[in-house]
């Protein structure tokens, strides 16, 4: 039984390396004078045909909508320099909502390409292998229940 | 299945967070010393199990174990079900923080259903089993396009429906043998 149980953990851990089921992860180029936005599960599995709004700096109204493509990209032009708020969205439950800074030099200079995700906790985050966060949390369920027997045992204890 | 944060109206998450600590208190209290490690091997197989990414129609479905977890945990389901989307939404950013309650509700909805159809003697016990893993996705697909109609959210119940349902019916598969398996053994995880 031990045997099995093993095996089943193991396969589970293996199918679950290219994870991040439900978290958007994206990449940004600034190609100006367009800026390109990949949305993605995972390396393997883009957002298809998800909704996009974009709102340009210090706007809530929108700058512009669309849907992504069928490798999940999609691209706006920029007109000001500032913070630029794009939203994805597959219409499933899976919705993300991102920030891109846009500097003056975008509309100088020629061509600035910055690759990755710019939010720094998002980077910070992905930055971390999965394999760790999976054990990461496997850790915390692990230990959670072993406070709970503890707390469990004593009172036993006492009474 | 799990539901970002954005989606659903804020005072909406906060009651389903509310209502959420009170299920767990109620659910959760007076656990015997004994359930605990199974609570935690289950937790743990939930937490890994809906990590698997299966792309599908552009977007991302995954197995749940709802159902199973329903039929292995009973009412106990829930605090391992809140739990495991608690530590999902705050390592892999999974569903959110302020989703967290709503999720689990509608899973938490799917394992209790599950188990209801567990409890049934009557019915063959393999018959039980595809028929709780199956209740355990369509139980919590079925709220959440509820939720997302309230909303004026998504992309429709017959496409959330048809994604879905191949979920519910693997997960059904699943279920059957998972009780095969601790009947082969003759673990009494069952019990």
């Amino acid at each position: 039984m031990t045997r099995a149980i093993f095996s089943c953990a193991l396969l589970m851990l293996i199918f679950s390396m290219d994870t991040m089921a439900h978290a958007i992860r994206f990449t940004v180029n600034q190609e100006p004078p367009a800026v390109i936005v990949q949305a993605a599960f995972s390396r393997t599995a883009p957002l298809v045909d998800a909704s996009v709004k974009i709102f340009a700096p210090g706007n809530e109204t929108l700058y512009q909508t669309g849907n992504t493509d069928k490798q999940g990209y999609f691209t706006f032009l920029p007109n000001e320099a500032g913070t630029w708020k794009v939203s994805v969205d597959d219409g499933m439950g899976h919705y993300d909502m991102m920030t891109i800074s846009i500097s003056s030099e975008f509309f100088t200079q020629k061509e600035i390409i910055i690759a990755g995700d710019p939010e720094p906790k998002q980077m910070t985050l992905d930055a971390i292998p999965v394999v760790y966060k999976i054990i990461f949390g496997l850790a915390l369920i692990f230990g959670l229940t072993g406070i709970m027997y503890g707390i469990k045992a004593k009172k036993m204890v006492k009474t | 299945m799990h539901i970002a944060d954005g989606i659903i109206d804020t005072n909406i998450c906060m009651a389903a967070n509310v209502a959420s600590v009170a299920i767990i208190y109620l659910t959760g209290k007076n656990t015997p010393m004994e359930e605990i490690p199974r609570m935690g091997i289950t937790g743990a197989a939930l937490f890994v199990a809906s990590l698997i990414h299966i792309p599908f129609a552009g977007t991302s479905i995954h197995p749940g174990l709802i159902g199973i977890a329903g039929i292995i945990l009973g009412k106990r389901a829930f605090p391992v079900i809140f739990t495991v989307l608690l530590f999902q939404s705050l390592i892999f950013q999974h569903g959110g923080l302020l989703s967290v309650g709503i999720n689990s509700l509608n899973m938490g909805a799917g394992a209790y259903v599950a188990w209801i159809i567990w409890k049934q003697q009557r019915i063959p016990e393999y018959v039980r089993a595809m028929a709780g893993g199956f209740a355990g996705i369509i139980i919590p697909v079925l709220l959440m396009t509820f939720e997302f109609q309230l909303s004026g959210y998504g992309k429709g119940i017959i496409f959330l429906f048809s994604v879905y349902l191949i979920v519910a019916t693997i997960e059904g598969g699943m279920a059957f043998f998972v009780v095969r398996f601790f009947r082969n053994i003759k673990s009494d995880i069952l019990s």
